[in-house]
């Protein structure tokens, strides 16, 4: 008998998420710069998996000079110009996506994994734990965005990899942060108290009734943070402490253009636009989910 | 706040397993090099006596030599800090002022076109990096229609003709003092690029910001009578919603202020403005590391500074915010 009930609520249940989940998809899908958002991802995703058989010169852009073609401004052959030594912009840029698309995932991916738990801990726990856990974020958070990467990435020596690890280090207490609050404003709801008395261990609470409680609001500032990762890793690339040559990557391509920008504009233009179209598609998905989740925007806007 | 930033900054110069000593012992070294330069540096004494002995020289001030100047670092950052923070205090003006009121404007139009326009050059600013739009500032306006010079900080006959005496190291107050507007107005004319190209991802951050906050500002149920009092919208506006709103408006300005600060570092290379970020650029290309590091320490320790006033600001202007 109790196990029909459980079974009728737990179906009901799933209704209601079925439910919800399609009034998300409806927001996401009605809010056309969403959409927007969505194809360039999806657009340079495709670019990023496909990108090596598509571009028109594999081997230029992986490093291989052309020195007959050098410096050639925009034309059929070569759509977005050529660098100095004669290598076609527009592969280059093709390559570039895997490499912004793969560093910036890593960024955010392992700054949600190091993150999300500590904060949901501290939150949880609270007292010594959490007060602990929080100091030692707010000393990370102390520093301006990029400046302690930039220290990081200088200790270490340039390299892309070297990169996304200083960035790394510097991404996941801005999530400890969310997640924190978040726990916080969870830790004492019913369900949570509910769980608690039938005996349900701490560490189990933690992970299964707290952490996805936190999901949302995070999803929605990793989303944007994928935009955020591209342009820190650009910057680091342009200041020398990322990418080193011949590396298609954008931040670098832009810096390695700066030389030449007066003369042979199209040289950073184009990398730069890459990342500037990219990054504009995680902030407009980014926007629209975020509208979507928090209800007191979303039944104003769109509804 | 100011020690957990030291501490940082300690255990990333000294406990990374990276190369300062190899960086010092100078290029291609052998073991032996480096392992005399780590004996220089107090890198092969324990950990504690090494934070013993880097803390009390930064409280001396010291923060090394820059290995490519050859000048005590913090006297190096004391020349590029007036630079940069001149640029940084242009910015932040055009993207605060700018973006409150871009931001109020499309919060009460909304849906209009000019809110739709603000928020697409909003979304677009926070999208570009901007040491890349710099570069387009620099080719379109420098170059092409030669409207504004491509870099520098005044034009060399000015400088030349009329030299100007430090007191605060801010050109434009210096030479307010002096009552010269040949120097103020040209120092102004180079500052124009760079700030507008610093400001663009401020004043969209502050723009997104301010406009969230008024829309749930204006659909209070205080503001709606305030409406129906009928008072004019302008007070309603700037007088109530905004004082709502206050509370991200004053964090969006200390984000604001942030990233004017780490822009800056892009930005000054490509204007060759010769504040902090072009020091610390030309450091990493020469590998000083002292240099960098002591730069690191500097802007952070000024950015604990700032964010300490943004809070108090905040508290005092919203009650319902306690320190």
């Amino acid at each position: 008998m109790t196990e029909q009930k459980a079974l009728a609520s737990s179906q009901a249940q799933n209704a209601q998420r079925f439910k919800e989940a399609r009034i998300f998809l409806k927001l996401v899908v009605r809010n056309p710069l969403s959409l927007i958002g969505l194809a360039i991802i999806v657009v340079f995703l495709v670019l990023g998996i496909i990108g090596p058989y598509v571009a028109p010169y594999p081997l230029q852009a992986q490093g291989a000079p052309d020195l007959v073609h050098q410096l050639l401004p925009p034309s059929w052959q070569f759509p977005f110009g050529t660098d100095e030594f004669g290598r076609d912009i527009f592969s280059r840029v093709i390559f570039g996506a895997r490499i912004s698309l793969l560093t910036s995932a890593a960024i955010v991916g392992s700054a949600l994994i190091i993150g999300v738990p500590l904060g949901a801990v501290a939150g949880y726990y609270g007292e010594k734990i959490g007060s602990i856990i929080m100091r030692i974020t707010d000393m990370f958070l102390a520093f301006p965005p990029l400046l302690l990467a930039l220290a990081v990435a200088a200790t270490l020596g340039g390299s892309i990899i070297n990169a996304v690890l200083a960035l790394i280090v510097t991404w996941w207490p801005w999530y400890t942060r969310l997640a924190y609050s978040q726990a916080l404003a969870t830790k004492n709801l019913p369900y949570v108290d509910a769980a608690r008395a039938i005996g349900v261990g701490d560490p189990v609470i933690v992970v299964r009734h707290i952490m996805p409680a936190t999901l949302a609001p995070i999803l929605v500032q990793a989303t944007l943070d994928l935009g955020s990762a591209i342009l820190s890793v650009a910057a680091l690339s342009f200041l020398g402490l990322g990418a080193q040559p011949p590396t298609p990557d954008w931040g670098l391509m832009v810096n390695m253009g700066r030389v030449f920008f007066l003369q042979y504009w199209w040289y950073a233009t184009f990398p730069g636009l890459a990342i500037m179209v990219l990054v504009l598609g995680f902030n407009l998905f980014g926007d629209a989910i975020r509208e979507a989740i928090d209800p007191k925007l979303s039944r104003r806007r769109l509804i | 706040m100011i020690v957990g930033v030291l501490l940082i900054t300690f255990l990333v110069s000294h406990v990374i397993p990276g190369n300062p000593a190899a960086l010092y012992a100078g290029s291609h070294p052998t073991a032996e090099e480096i392992q005399n330069a780590k004996e220089t540096l107090g890198l092969n004494k324990p950990l504690y006596v090494q934070f013993y002995i880097y803390v009390t020289d930064l409280l001396h001030g010291n923060l090394g030599m820059s290995i490519r100047t050859h000048n005590p670092v913090l006297y190096d950052v004391g020349v590029g800090l007036a630079a940069t923070l001149e640029l940084i205090t242009c910015a932040f003006v055009i993207a605060v002022v700018g973006g409150v009121l871009v931001g109020v404007y499309s919060a009460s139009h909304r849906d209009h076109l000019l809110d739709h326009f603000g928020r697409v050059v909003a979304i677009i600013g926070v999208s570009m990096a901007p040491f890349w739009l710099a570069m387009i500032l620099q080719i379109i306006f420098g170059q092409d229609l030669g409207l504004f010079p491509l870099g520098g900080r005044l034009s060399t006959d000015v400088s030349i003709i009329y030299p100007l005496r430090t007191i605060t190291g801010f050109n434009l107050i210096d030479s307010l003092f002096e009552g010269n507007f040949i120097v103020f107005s040209n120092s102004l004319w180079h500052l124009f690029l760079p700030a507008l190209a610093l400001a663009t991802y401020p004043f969209g951050l502050t723009v997104r910001m301010v406009r969230t906050m008024m829309i749930e500002a204006l659909q209070e149920n205080y503001t709606r009578s305030a409406f129906a009092w009928g008072l004019p919208q302008r007070i309603i506006l700037f007088k109530y919603a905004l004082k709502n709103a206050i509370s991200s408006t004053v964090i969006a300005l200390g984000m604001s202020f942030a990233y004017s600060l780490t822009g800056a570092f892009l930005i000054e290379i490509i204007f060759v403005w010769p504040g902090l970020g072009t020091y610390t650029a030309l450091s990493i290309l020469a590998l000083d590391y002292p240099a960098i590091m002591g730069t690191v320490i500097v802007v952070a320790a000024f950015y604990v500074v700032i964010n300490l006033l943004v809070d108090i600001f905040q508290a005092f202007m919203d009650p319902r915010v306690t320190l």
